[in-house]
């Protein structure tokens, strides 16, 4: 049955070729180059932001004619590697979103300094929260850090305080708990802020007793959720400034009898059998989903996490939260969460469209732009909004329970920021040996101190 | 004829090289300053958010960091990483006879082939992304394989913290999952083998006296030998390369009782950003696949040649 | 005949047992994309507790612009697979039946490509494609997919031809038949059943891809489904239901290709058998 097609290799050739150009003429598709307005691109990875960027970007575009064309790539990991490669490749969008911080997402210089045009222009800078504007300001303890690291390059090393590389888009906090206060009054409790950690402990005891349900749930999974939003305030609430600095700086450890409750309070819990079973495994959003779900007494998250406990189904009015509890013996028991930046809009330098880019990006962060971007994305705003009718309900509560002024603890976030560095990693295993039972805090706490040691030595080096 | 011998070598030599060009252009095209430059960055320093033209000459620096302790954290993580790949490694001698066992199972009934046949590879066709996370239902504490063990009143086998949650069950649950997906591609590999198997060999083989073992030494194995090297080493490759279930499921974790060096590899290039040493761990495990296949080769190849 | 189906009956006892552990996860799947959002992760009934939500596939379909992406994703796969048969049936005969200096090593070349760490030379492909011009085009997705399955298939290939007979090469070559001719009337024809089979593997992985287009493509109007699932995953937490709607909605496309495909694929596979 020989077919009577003569497969000759020379058609095979000339059918891949055609089939290549084919293929390469099929992306000619939108470049509308014929039109004379100016079309901005814009990269961000956070879908469900995406209604409020383009809510701005309509109200730009009537009043500028400018275009914004937004888009958005997910997961996180994807538009890390993405913006990366472009970078690396020059061939960057006009603007884009990054994750806020000192010279998060500047690629050596590829972004748009914006310290100078913030200069030039009093109002808007005067507009944004001090602490969102704080948060993504490079400070001598970045340049420290910087400076110790082989892998920062010299662009980093070369930066001075005070540049700011991308502006705050919107602010949130962490160390925020949420209690079901449906389960508390069940279990013949107030529903109400604990004083203390030790008061916080014994209302999940007593809980516990009467309907079984555990005090606790947190995505054990997610590296830094623990230490970044529960832990690490706990420890300056308790020892203060100095020691914590220290502590951050492996010159205290955490066996020491001082820092040993950053993994004994996660050893109690799990014996009194107040962590929900399976926490360990849990992501973010499937451990607030087991809360909202009564599963769990307690929540630890952050501002942003009420909006996920509505739209997962729970009522708000058994929703109660307040900051984390601070030990009875604490040294600045009172310590404010300041909100700090998530995400910074970054500009690219020497774009074809950088002046209009940068427009945008002042339009986006004025008060009027963070009123549309906030009601359309759910996320608090960066700049002072002072007529907080304007924002739809929840937000307003939300952005009235936080402190704008600026403290110790915004102004020195490159020390609570190390808490991301490999040896709490280590940290973080261990606490989930622990939770499991299959160490005691003893061990981890000397398991930690023994890498922090050798992460020391390295940076000494 | 010696002359016209040489020359109808070289025009087969030609002919040769003619049909392998395509093949090689498009690698010199697309992949090798893909992998020359990935090679290079793994002796550089690369830090988070810099660019690729600020990296710095960093010697074997990276290989020592997670190889030889320079980096003491990291080269734990390595270790266990590599342990853990290593187990995936051995379920894939699991998974090849159970892909043989069902291809020849599957050849032995009459009625009801196709449809077998068309569900068995649904674990293949299905999107991979989609099906990791049903799995991951099924492990959760109050998942499906708890209710079962709870109805059927075997209750001490319940895992509290889910089956991907207690430091014990997690790396069996995954490389369950992991087999579960592997076998369709090597049980179809093996069904179409022994498809080809004319079956006058057998009654040929009969008529001269062999006996079972005769006939599937003599006849099936000759078939079965090829295919049995692929399926080992595209278990081996997956296995040391394994991935999107471990990220998808676990991320390695609980405590990095799943951690496998491809998780590893990724977290440190793009949630850490260290292009450098990601780049030299992978191409530490290419290596290391490299020489295991080359060695089952080495075992498996074929001895009349 | 009786006894030889009583003995079957284990058989088909074992091949049922595996055929449900293959078919539960897509059970799992329909479920889910019928239930209530809330019902799905709460309730590990196979069922939806009530009401079934069909109206979550009206929603996905009107959302999606399902059949745009189709093409797209018709589009990349058509012609991967097609590169991957020309390109690797030509290289896997050369490396099986013909004798020329460095074939050896050139197949390993080739083999050892397997191993190449796929994720970390994402960035590096970024920046080679992006100076071939190739970034955010369906053939910077094509090219790579094809050369990224050159170890397999050339591994595949080279087996198979080496099954078939060298008396049947040597005849031909004795009757003055040109080297190409030899393989495309005689060989190609013959290895049907490793077309087939790699056609099948490097379907799924090309349908299915999902890390390769989402660095490599922007405009969404390139995207292929598994991005378009993804644009699915938006709001506040996870639409467990839409998700799997989606997905099924890209599934099965590829459920009924394969049902298609099984006929060719046992055709090709009998008259590979025949070698008369």
């Amino acid at each position: 049955m020989r077919g009577k097609h003569k497969w000759s290799p020379v058609w095979m050739l000339v059918l891949t070729m055609a089939v290549i150009l084919t293929a390469c003429g099929g992306n000619n598709g939108d470049s509308s180059t014929g039109s004379s307005d100016v079309k901005l691109t814009m990269w961000h990875w956070k879908v469900a932001f995406d209604p409020g960027f383009k809510a701005v970007a309509d109200a730009f575009k009537a009043k500028t004619g400018i275009t914004v064309v937004t888009q958005a790539f997910t997961p996180d990991d994807a538009y890390r590697q993405k913006l990366t490669g472009a970078a690396s490749a020059g061939d960057m969008p006009d603007l884009y979103a990054y994750w806020a911080g000192p010279l998060e997402g500047a690629f050596d210089g590829k972004a748009l300094e914006m310290g100078p045009e913030l200069e030039k222009d009093a109002e808007w800078k005067n507009g944004f929260l001090p602490s969102a504007l704080q948060g993504v300001t490079v400070s001598q303890a970045n340049l420290d850090t910087w400076a110790a690291d082989e892998k920062s390059s010299d662009w980093k090393k070369e930066r001075k305080v005070g540049q700011i590389y991308g502006v705050p888009l919107d602010v949130g906090a962490f160390y925020t708990i949420y209690g079901n206060a449906k389960l508390l009054k069940e279990a013949g409790l107030e529903a109400k802020a604990p004083a203390t950690i030790e008061d916080w402990i014994d209302t999940m005891n007593k809980v516990k007793e009467k309907s079984d349900v555990p005090g606790l749930v947190f995505s054990a999974k997610t590296f830094t959720l623990y230490e970044n939003w529960f832990m690490n305030f706990v420890d300056y609430m308790k020892n203060g400034e100095e020691s914590f600095t220290n502590f951050m700086n492996h010159d205290e450890k955490l066996s020491d009898p001082n820092h040993i409750h950053a993994i004994k309070i996660i050893e109690d819990l799990a014996k009194s059998g107040n962590i929900l079973p399976g926490s360990v495994s849990l992501d973010i959003d499937p451990a607030d989903q087991a809360f909202a779900q009564g599963k769990a007494t307690y929540d630890i998250g952050g501002t942003f996490t009420y909006a996920s406990l509505v739209a997962m189904g729970m009522n708000p009015d058994d929703i109660i939260s307040f900051r984390v509890p601070a030990y009875a013996d604490s040294k600045v028991p009172d310590a404010k969460v300041t909100p700090f930046p998530l995400v910074q809009m970054v500009v690219t330098q020497g774009g074809k469209h950088q002046k209009e880019a940068l427009e945008f990006v002042k339009y986006l962060t004025s008060e009027e732009g963070q009123i549309l971007y906030a009601n359309g994305a759910f996320d608090l705003p960066a700049v002072k909004i002072n007529d907080t009718s304007k924002l739809n309900g929840s937000l307003q509560a939300m952005a009235g329970s936080l402190s704008s002024e600026s403290n110790w603890w915004s102004e020195n976030s490159a020390i609570s920021g190390k808490i991301g560095q490999p040896e709490w990693q280590t940290f973080h295993a261990d606490m989930q040996k622990v939770i499991l039972g299959n160490m005691t805090a003893a061990e981890a706490a000397e398991d930690f101190d023994k890498a922090a040691a050798a992460e020391k030595a390295k940076a000494q080096k | 004829m010696k002359n016209s011998f040489s020359a109808m070598a070289r025009r087969e030599a030609a002919a040769g090289y003619l049909l392998v060009a395509p093949a090689i252009l498009l690698f010199l095209l697309i992949g090798l300053f893909t992998v020359l430059f990935s090679i290079g960055l793994s002796f550089y320093h690369l830090g988070q958010g810099s660019l690729i033209t600020s990296a710095k000459f960093a010697g074997l620096d990276n290989f020592q960091n997670f190889l030889f302790g320079r980096d003491l954290n990291l080269s734990r993580a390595f270790k266990q990483a590599l342990v853990n790949n290593l187990w995936v490694l051995l379920s894939t001698l699991v998974v090849i006879p159970i892909a043989l066992a069902i291809a020849v199972m599957l050849q032995r009934i009459s009625k009801g082939i196709r449809l077998y046949r068309t569900v068995f590879l649904l674990p293949m066709v299905t999107s991979s992304v989609a099906i990791y996370y049903v799995w991951q239902g099924i492990y959760e504490p109050e998942g499906t394989l708890n209710k079962l063990l709870a109805a059927i009143g075997l209750d001490s086998l319940i895992a509290v913290n889910g089956w991907l949650g207690e430091l014990h069950t997690a790396l069996p649950a995954l490389i369950v999952t992991v087999i579960w997906g592997s076998v369709p591609g090597m049980m179809i590999l093996y069904f179409a083998g022994l498809q080809t198997v004319d079956p006058h060999l057998y009654e040929a083989a009969e008529m001269d006296g062999a006996g079972a073992w005769q006939k599937i030494y003599r006849i099936t194995w000759p078939i079965l030998r090829p295919i049995t090297v692929i399926c080992l080493i595209m278990g081996m490759n997956g296995a040391l390369q394994i991935f999107d279930p471990v990220w998808i499921m676990t991320k390695g974790g609980p405590a990095n009782a799943t951690e496998v060096v491809n998780v590893l590899v990724y977290q440190q290039a793009f949630v850490n950003g260290d292009m450098g040493v990601a780049n030299a761990m992978g191409w530490s495990i290419f290596v290391l696949t490299f020489v295991l296949s080359l060695i089952s080769l080495r075992i498996l190849r074929d001895k009349s040649e | 005949m009786k006894p030889s189906a009583i003995r079957k009956i284990p058989l088909y006892a074992v091949l049922t047992v595996w055929g449900a552990l293959c078919l539960y996860p897509l059970l799992w799947m329909i479920g889910a994309s019928l239930k209530d959002p809330m019902d799905v992760m709460s309730s590990y009934s196979l069922l939806p507790n009530g009401v079934w939500h069909w109206d979550t596939y009206v929603d996905v379909w009107n959302k999606m612009k399902f059949f745009h992406y189709f093409l797209n994703s018709v589009n990349v796969t058509f012609f991967t697979i097609l590169g991957i048969n020309v390109l690797f049936t030509m290289a896997g005969f050369a490396f099986a039946k013909l004798r020329f200096p460095g074939s050896n090593m050139l197949f390993l070349g080739f083999l050892g490509m397997m191993f190449v760490p796929g994720i970390t030379v994402m960035v590096p492909l970024y920046l080679t494609e992006h100076s071939l011009g190739l970034l955010n085009t369906h053939l910077g997705l094509i090219l790579p997919m094809v050369n990224g399955s050159a170890p397999m298939a050339l591994f595949l290939f080279r087996n198979y031809f080496r099954t078939i007979p060298h008396e049947l090469y040597e005849t031909a070559k004795l009757e003055g038949a040109g080297i190409l001719r030899i393989l495309y009337r005689i060989y190609i024809p013959l290895a049907i059943p490793a077309i087939a089979t790699i056609t099948i593997m490097n379907f799924l992985g090309s349908w299915n891809s999902l890390v390769l287009p989402m660095v490599l493509l922007n405009s969404q109007h390139l995207y292929t489904l598994p991005l378009a699932v993804m644009l699915l995953d938006t709001g506040v937490f996870r639409q467990w239901n839409v998700l799997m709607a989606g997905s099924l909605i890209t599934i099965v496309p590829v459920i009924l290709c394969f049902f298609l495909l099984q006929k060719y694929f046992i055709q090709g596979l009998t008259s590979g058998a025949i070698k008369s």
